[in-house]
């Protein structure tokens, strides 16, 4: 009872304070900051007006929304243009049709979250709808860090559940766009399967089938490559994975159950997709030669796609200071690099497959197709299956032989180097959207966020303490399983000043 | 020993050839600052040793038609002049424009009729100039300058494989070599094949880390000789090409020794060996000083460019200096304009946050402050004097100024790593992996950046240009090619363990539960 409290008291102060951080993203955005945020908007009106499979034209689609809605790309893609250029969304609320790229997307998420945009087609219905989609953000994000605390024999997948959370994913959880939740659920998918094939053996723990259910759910619905996400995260988890672990999964009524709404799921996705023709592609022809494609890919693209990974705010545009990259690479390295070393030549090649896996499929279909849909790719799109990297790299250390002290020490530094870049990305996006980083004082702007520039900072840097407060404990909670015979020689000679004997681990 | 010996001719030969891959495929004045050494060292071996400074109208004018431009160029050439031959003296106009290819200036040669121009390295110690640079006072072309490259090369090379073969055979688990493998990045492989003592300034700090690691912490009884000398000799290099050497040696010397085994030093000290190559060092450090308090080699320029504070924390701390300075010491070439793939820099950033965040989080407490501490020392002198003094003599940081400190980060983290972390396998495994994803990065580097001086990027093939270095473009890849190859093999045989070590048998078994403590 005592371990389920705790578990349930982490996972509150997680969803504190995982909101929170989305929250201040929330306040501190302006309409159409985010990346595609207005084209969601629109959609979300739309789709609260009852017009599910809008009307179409070439790739894109018609919504009626309100006229306060409709407004105009002035300042995304265009760094030093503040959000002042941009008429506020109040005002006339009657309908016009309006054109948007997201016409065909999935109703689902935008009747669960942007609902009430369709109802106060201004301020307050964005900030509510960016509130609910950080909401459930939120959620899927602490049971991936609950799961990472309670359900592993050891602690060493916080460190990596911390790197994988990077400020592009919180920035998302600040908009009404579905690519956030699609990234919450990734963690959560990968934190409830990794233990359930591969941690225990001997029984099934519910609640990592109801989590692995759930966020599979969440993964195939808002976009159409949730299904392709599912089917990596799948595959690289289970090839290989324990025969006799598998047979006990499938004696489970839990499990089939849960498989069973995963199915729906999937086929719900699957059937939206098809009849909305979502993944149907463009016919232009850009008329790009082989050899600038891959040019421009290899060169441009891709190194892009590293940096917004971590976060290029706004549309793509907002590069941040840039060492924050350097210290977020570097943590990744720290974790990725020790998992290839250390791990089995299994954990090689599962960690080998999921970064093919992650970024292979849609980098080759840019390459394949940059002429008839242009070059399409971001960061973002790649995170569903990029978190799962420093996930399982952190796993595999710790399940090497990484000792627990050691492991602890991972955690909490990265905690401490990662956690303050998130008080560095939004003020800095706010200089940006605020006086386009004429000033980098948020304070002094054209543009002020609707309920000024002091509540989003307040709330980010509170937001940033009661993380570092939940994956500290993470870190640090007491053991879930018994301590076991070691098979080894103990490690215990690891912290004193003279060299450990060779070999030790 | 006999070994030791082939491992210090094969890593030898490795890092030459690198070098002179990156000697044969650039244009002169392609490498940061060459011309300016180049200058230096024909005045130097011409006698000029203490350089005249430069009166208002003082250096040789341009005429139409002359195929060099001796007018100061930058304010910073405004320390001295010397007169060389006009062979020399080529206009800068493709150096910081990366997309102007290098036949944009005349190849070096032809005319020797002596001019007088100014140079920024008027008042540099003349020690390395003499060294290696006597070939262009002897063939002030492309042959002079060729061999003088190739000489600055071979030097940066002998004091990389002294520091691989110490690496190797002093530390735990060979656990430094990782360390070399991260710390010897493309830039200093790109100075190596330059006329520029930087690149030795870096070698140098890697074999004192690597030489004063040993002594110091790895060893904690007896004196091993080799290292006393390879200590010795790295610290009196260190502090002479430059001036900022004697800032390194007390940066490298106190992250040693600050906290380190009071019994340990006190046995170093009392040993003959120590005691002599100390006087050495110190003999050279005092020399060094002297020749910068007599040329005036530090004396800070009186411009006043007017930025305010805000405009100089702003530049500095976000929109240029310090993100490229990260970029700069893995590699941006020629005068920092020639930014890399930008996915190297990703591999490089991961790889080193593999062994200095893997060496800060599993440490002792010791550990963590001796690497907090060097990194505070190495990066912070540098760019508080440039935040300070940025009205005076402008932004001048760049990443390779910083190199022969920050060499230390990666070489103090795997010494970390193996002492609190990783075994012998692990160890061997981190080395081979860090050099099957670093090594191939140098070939990429070299290709990139002949593309650039070969056509400014307008291809990106390196054969397609209008500019093609002297001996061909086909000789530095062939030569690089092979230098990577010899390294990997240095690196494989490196990181071997020796047998009779323990080796553990590997498990596709997880771990049990909490085996730390």
């Amino acid at each position: 009872m005592n371990r389920r409290r705790s578990g349930i008291r982490l996972w509150l102060l997680a969803f504190v304070g995982f909101w929170l951080l989305h929250a201040a993203w929330s306040f501190a955005t302006p309409l159409n900051g985010p990346p595609d945020e207005l084209q969601h908007v629109i959609r979300a009106a739309g789709v609260g007006r009852g017009e599910i499979i809008a009307p179409a034209e070439g790739i894109h689609g018609y919504q009626n929304v309100p006229k306060t809605l409709n407004r105009g790309w002035c300042f995304p893609t265009k760094v030093e243009v503040a959000a002042s250029c941009e008429p506020e969304p109040v005002g006339d609320e009657t309908a016009m049709m309006v054109n948007t790229t997201a016409a065909r997307y999935n109703p689902v998420y935008y009747l669960v979250s942007a609902w009430p945009v369709a109802v106060w087609p201004n301020w307050t219905g964005i900030m509510l709808s960016r509130l609910i989609n950080g909401a459930l953000m939120a959620a899927l994000l602490a049971c991936a860090v609950v799961a990472a605390a309670r359900w592993f024999g050891h602690k060493g997948i916080v460190a990596g559940v911390a790197v994988a959370l990077t400020p592009m994913i919180a920035h998302l959880g600040g908009a009404i766009n579905p690519a956030g939740i699609e990234i919450a659920a990734g963690v959560a998918l990968f934190a409830a399967l990794i233990p359930l094939l591969h941690e225990k053996t001997g029984e099934v723990n519910r609640a990592q089938v109801a989590l692995a259910a759930v966020s599979a759910g969440v993964l195939v619905t808002p976009r159409f490559t949730g299904l392709m996400w599912l089917l990596i995260i799948l595959g690289v988890l289970l090839v290989p994975a324990s025969r006799a672990r598998l047979r006990e999964l499938a004696r489970s009524p839990a499990v089939w159950l849960a498989s069973g709404f995963v199915v729906l799921c999937v086929a719900a996705s699957l059937a939206w997709t098809l009849v909305a023709r979502t993944a149907e592609p463009a016919g232009w022809e850009h008329g790009l030669s082989v050899t600038t494609i891959l040019r421009f890919a290899v060169f441009e693209m891709w190194p892009n796609v590293a940096n917004q990974m971590i976060g290029v705010m706004g549309w793509a545009e907002t590069l941040m200071p840039r060492l924050v990259y350097v210290v977020w690479f570097m943590a990744a390295g720290l974790v990725l690099l020790g998992g290839l070393i250390m791990g089995s030549r299994v954990d090689r090649w599962r960690l080998i497959a999921l970064f093919v896996g992650t970024f292979a499929p849609l980098l080759a279909l840019e390459i394949l197709s940059a002429n008839q849909i242009g070059f399409f790719n971001q960061g973002r799109y790649f995170l569903p299956g990029a978190v799962g990297l420093p996930m399982l790299a952190a796993w595999i250390m710790a399940r090497r032989g990484l000792p627990a002290e050691q492991q602890r020490s991972i955690t909490r530094l990265v905690l401490v180097l990662l956690l303050p870049v998130q008080l560095i990305c939004l003020p800095y996006t706010m200089a940006r959207w605020n006086s386009g980083l004429v000033s980098l004082n948020p304070y002094n702007g054209s543009w002020e966020p609707p309920y000024g520039n002091t509540l989003p900072l307040v709330l980010v840097t509170v937001a940033v303490g009661v993380l570092f407060v939940t994956f500290w404990r993470a870190a640090g909670a007491p053991e879930p399983v018994p301590p076991a015979e070691p098979e080894h020689e103990d490690a215990s000679d690891v912290t004193v000043d003279e060299p450990v004997k060779a070999g030790h681990a | 020993m006999r070994s030791a010996v082939r491992l210090w001719l094969l890593a030898f030969a490795g890092f030459w050839l690198l070098h002179l891959a990156w000697a044969l495929a650039a244009p002169y004045n392609g490498p940061p600052d060459e011309q300016r050494h180049a200058i230096r060292a024909a005045g130097v071996l011409d006698g000029q040793l203490i350089a005249p400074p430069v009166q208002p109208g003082g250096a040789d004018i341009a005429r139409d038609g002359d195929v060099f431009n001796p007018v100061p160029s930058s304010e910073r050439d405004l320390s001295g002049y010397q007169t060389v031959p006009r062979s020399l003296v080529r206009p800068r106009c493709f150096p910081q424009h990366p997309d102007v290819p290098a036949d944009c200036a005349p190849e070096p040669g032809g005319d020797t009729t002596p001019v007088r121009v100014t140079t920024e390295a008027a008042k540099a110690n003349p020690v390395y100039y003499v060294l290696a640079g006597w070939p262009l006072s002897v063939w002030p072309s492309w042959p002079g300058i060729m061999l003088a490259r190739a000489l600055t090369g071979a030097a940066v090379a002998a004091l990389l494989a002294c520091a691989l073969v110490g690496a190797s055979r002093w530390t735990r688990h060979r656990a430094l070599v990782a360390g070399v493998v991260v710390a010897v990045t493309p830039m200093t492989a790109h100075l190596a094949g330059a006329i520029n003592p930087n690149g030795i300034e870096i070698a140098a700090g890697v074999a004192l880390f690597t030489a004063l690691i040993t002594l110091v912490h790895e060893q904690r009884a007896g004196i091993n000789r080799a290292a006393v000398a390879l200590a010795g000799a790295s610290a009196v290099t260190l502090v002479t090409p430059r001036f900022t050497g004697v800032l390194w040696l007390a940066v490298i010397v106190g992250a040693v020794l600050l906290p380190s085994s009071r019994q340990r030093v006190r046995e170093l000290v009392r040993d003959r060996a120590v005691r002599g190559w100390g006087i050495a060092a110190g003999v050279a450090t005092l020399a060094g000083l002297g020749w910068t308090l007599v040329a005036g080699t530090v004396d800070p320029l009186t411009y006043d460019h007017g930025f305010s504070t805000a405009e100089i924390l702003r530049a500095t701390a976000i929109d240029h200096v310090w993100p490229n300075m990260a970029n700069q010491m893995v590699g941006v070439m020629g005068w920092a304009e020639t930014l890399m793939p930008r996915l190297i820099y990703v591999a490089w950033f991961m790889a080193f946050g593999l062994l200095f965040l893997g060496g800060l989080a599993l440490g002792t407490r010791a550990d963590r402050w001796r690497l907090i501490g060097l990194f505070v020392a190495t990066f912070a002198p540098l760019t508080l004097m440039e935040i300070l003094t940025a009205n005076q003599i402008g932004l001048f940081n760049q990443g390779r100024y910083f190199l022969t400190g920050a060499v230390g980060l990666c070489l103090f983290g795997a010494h970390v790593l193996a002492r609190r972390w990783l075994s012998a396998q692990w160890v061997r495994l981190t080395t081979r992996l860090l050099a099957l994803v670093l090594l191939p990065i140098h070939l990429v580097c070299l290709l990139f950046t002949m593309v650039r001086w070969d056509s400014g990027f307008r291809s990106i093939n390196p054969f397609n240009g209008s500019w093609a270095p002297p001996l061909g473009v086909a000789l530095p890849i062939l030569t690089c090619t092979v230098a990577v190859g010899v390294l990997f093999a240095v690196y494989w045989l490196a990181s071997r363990i020796p047998v009779g070590e323990t080796e553990p048998e590997r498990t596709d078994e997880p771990a049990p539960a909490l085996t730390g403590v």
